[in-house]
Formats: structure tokens, sequence, C-alpha cells
């Protein structure tokens, strides 16, 4: 059986790329692939909503009200007219190139890069802290939840844990490594 | 990705747990190796960021709930408060698109023709309100007198109020203190009680005449230069022009906010009951300011108005 090339051994603060030939299916790709398509769609949906002037699939009294949350002062990007679904989109977009790309290097070279995860990891850092202004408008501001902006939330938390798992598995050695050694 | 662990090999390309006693020995190598490499493992590889981000996350919207738990409980605490400017705007300024869509809303006609005594200031037309800080029907009716005759003039110096606890305690604002200015209408709004049914401000000989024959004594009364009440009595009666329990537990900015969406129910009211009294006030004012009178709403409005003795 073949054992996992290393050419050097890796300075502090350098990536050593792990290449086995198991490592090729990762099932944490493809739910991070999944989950930016279910996003996407979701965004999708709500733009069109938005646009097009029709009511939304989901309750409308109590806590629970889609409508108040996706047509307040705060469904916009502020300064604008546009839905923040469309960033939403862009958001979710990324994400999912990120991940496609990082699944088909794996695929091909074995190798997973790096960089796109820690790129992947900061682009969800930057979702998740959108999403909690959100949650905060919503729960503090509107008093309302909406389900539709729930569920992409919860995809946007779930993108960033497990984009923060891909980075903890990386054979990355660093000066923190080192410092903890 | 998680790592394999794989039997190691040996020179031979044997598997070392294959040759005799080589198993407990590698397997003890094994863990002594899996226990160091586990010690030394830094924190931030193991499990506590991904706890700890869940944590953060859970932690900060119940940091969210109790704030917004606090200010509905404390929401009476801003009674008398000077009404924000952005609840304010988003009252007066709902667009036109919302008011055409929102129509009648749906509601029946609540102005009645009169021909009472046209109380008038010169020039202008008047608009009479009579109500009081308790009662729930003025609450409801004030968002709609602030959203139509802003579309007349400009408000100021609008206070928070709430109808009477035991009453609904329905957000709303109150006229006592506030100032409108308007090139077209005069407003004179009287809270005759306030929210504990005391005397708050009286009412002229005149006001108190009108109210009794024309408004039957009861809250909230609106007069539209002698020519339109409202229509406060009858089996069909709607005090206040729309029914207030959909403002029931929403608080000023829950209302404001909900009035760009015109397929919600709050805004059927308050907008549909608005577009009434602008339709009955550009009749008074001979569709004065254009820019309000002249559109196709209120003009459709204006056709489903009872006609003058």
């Amino acid at each position: 059986m073949a054992q996992p090339s290393r050419k050097t051994t890796p300075a502090p603060g350098t990536v050593e790329q792990h290449t086995s030939a198991s490592s090729r299916w990762a099932p944490d790709l493809a739910a991070l692939v999944a989950m930016a398509l279910a996003g996407l769609a979701i965004s999708v949906y709500l733009t069109t909503v938005h646009y097009a002037h029709v009511p939304l699939l989901c309750s409308a009294g109590g806590i629970v009200n889609c409508a108040q949350v996706t047509t307040s002062a705060y469904s916009v990007v502020p300064g604008t007219q546009m839905p923040i679904t469309i960033p939403g989109m862009l958001w979710f977009l990324v994400s999912g190139s990120l991940a496609s790309a990082a699944w088909r290097m794996q695929a091909r070279t074995g190798v997973a890069p790096a960089r796109l995860g820690l790129a992947h990891l900061g682009w969800g850092a930057i979702g998740l802290v959108t999403v909690l202004y959100l949650v905060y408008i919503e729960i503090v501001r509107l008093h309302a939840i909406c389900e539709w902006c729930t569920a992409v939330h919860m995809l946007t938390l779930l993108t960033f844990l497990v984009a923060l798992y891909r980075v903890q598995q990386l054979p990355v050695t660093t000066p923190l490594d080192d410092h903890e050694d | 990705m998680a790592k394999q662990n794989r039997p190691r090999m040996d020179k031979t390309g044997q598997q070392g747990r294959s040759r005799a006693g080589g198993t407990e020995q590698l397997s003890r190598g094994q863990q002594r190796r899996r226990e160091m490499k586990r010690a030394r493992r830094p924190w931030w590889r193991g499990p506590a960021p991904l706890i700890g981000t869940v944590i953060v996350v859970l932690v900060l919207i119940g940091i969210f709930i109790a704030v917004a738990n606090q200010g509905s409980s404390g929401a009476s605490a801003h009674i008398g408060q000077p009404a924000a400017a952005t609840i304010v705007r988003a009252v007066t300024t709902v667009s036109p698109s919302v008011i055409a869509t929102v129509g009648t809303g749906n509601l029946p006609d609540p102005y009645r023709a009169i021909s009472g005594p046209a109380p008038t200031t010169p020039g202008r037309t008047q608009v009479l309100y009579i109500g009081a800080e308790f009662c729930p029907y003025c609450a409801a009716d004030r968002w709609s007198l602030v959203n139509a005759l802003s579309r007349f003039g400009t408000f100021s110096n609008l206070h928070y109020m709430r109808s009477a606890v035991d009453d609904g305690n329905i957000a709303t604002f109150t006229f006592y203190g506030s100032r409108y200015s308007s090139p077209h209408l005069s407003f004179v709004p009287i809270e005759n009680e306030d929210r504990n049914a005391n005397q708050l401000q009286s009412l002229t000989r005149e006001q108190q005449q009108i109210l009794s024959t024309l408004g039957h004594n009861g809250y909230p009364f609106v007069d539209i230069a002698g020519q339109y009440a409202s229509a406060n009595d009858g089996p069909n009666a709607r005090p206040g022009g729309y029914d207030p329990s959909v403002l029931s537990r929403k608080d000023w900015s829950q209302i404001a906010g909900a009035l760009s969406n015109a397929h919600d129910p709050i805004t059927q009211g308050i907008i549909g009951n608005a577009n009434y009294l602008t339709a009955a006030i550009c009749t008074a004012t001979h569709q004065q300011p254009a820019r309000t009178c002249n559109t196709a709403t209120i003009r459709f409005i204006e056709q489903l108005l009872p006609r003058g003795h």
C-alpha cells in the first residue's frame, strides 16, 4: 500500500499537503456544496418573490411572520432598493464555488488545498457575522422570525462549522502548533 | 479530512501485526505515539472551536431574546416620550404603491355625510378630532390620522401613548402637545381624557355640542369640515375605522415596520382607513393638494363616500 508522499519536512508556518486515494471522497466538501445549493435556491426564491410582489409561502402572523421580515426596511441593502437576498445569493455562490474548486482539486490530485480551506473559513466568518446581525434585527427590532431566513441562517452557520472543521483537519505545521508543543 | 490509521508495513512489505510478538509491541508504540500526539495536539484542532462557536451563537440569540423581551415589558416606559423620527417617518411616508395597493383595505366606509355646523378656520378646512388616550379605537384611529393628515401637512412633537392596560394596551401616539401645520387644513385634536380616564383637555361648548349631537358622545369622533363625521353609531359601526386588535401586542416599530407591506393586516387597517379619511378631506378641500387628491385611488374612494344632504 502506498504511503502518503512527503517530499520534505514542512517548516513551521508552511502547509503539508495530504495525498491519499481515500481522501478523494470528501463528504465535508460535498456537504458544503449541497448547503450552498440549498442556500442559493432559497435566496433565488426570496429574490423572485421580492420582485414579483407575490406573497411568500410561509406563515404571516405572530412571532413567525415572513412577510413582516422580508418586507421590512431591513430587507434591503442600506441606501439601496436591492433586497439583501442578492448579496445572500452571492455569498452562497462563492461558498459553493470554493467547495467545488477544493473538491475538484482533491479529486484530481488528491490534494486538499489549504488556501481554499482558509478562504472558505474566512468567507464563512463573514457570513456568520452577517447572519448574527440579521438575527438581531429579526428578534430585537422586528420581533418576528422568518422561516426561510432562519433556514438560510442555519445553512450559513453549518457552512462555517464545516469550513472550520476542514481547517482543523489540515495537516498544517504552524507557529501556534510549535508553541503548543 | 480525518487521517486513517493504517497498519504499519515493515521492510519486507509484511504487516508488523503478523509478526510474532510484534502486535502487542507495535500496538503499545502506536498507542504511545497516539497519546503523545493527542497530548501535543493544540487546542484549536480539538472540538473546542466548533462547540465554542455554537455556544457563542446560542448565547447571542439568548441575549437578543432577553433584550427584545425587556423592550416589550418595559414598553410602558416609552409612554409620554417623543416619538422616534424613524417611526414618525415610516408612518408619514408610506409609499404610493402601498397606498394604491391597499385602497379601501376592504373596510366599510367609516364616515357618514353630515350637515352639521362647519367648524372652520379662515382659508382652511378644519378637521376636528375628539378622543381619549385610554381608548383603543382612538389608538387605532390615530395611526390613520397621522398618515392621512401628513398627506396634507406636517406633524411634529408627537409622543408615544398606549391605550389603557385593561383596554388593549395598544401602541399609538397622543395628539396632546402635538403640532400640525398645513396650508390646506387646520387640525384641532382634543384628547378629552388621559390614559387613566382623567380629564385632560376640555371641550368648548361648541365641540361638546358637536360630539353629543353628531358623535353620540363616543370616542373617537372625527368631523371633517362639517361634511363628514365618524360613523360611530348603528349596527355596522366600527369606531376608529378598523379593528384595533390587529395592533395587539405590537410595539411602535413593529406597527411602523409593517406599513411597507400592503398585504399586512396592520397596513390594510391603518392605510385603508387613512385612504377613506384622505378621500373625505379631499372632497372638503376641493381636491387640494392635487398630488394627494388627484390619484386614482383617492378619486375612486371619493366615489364610495356618501353624498351630503
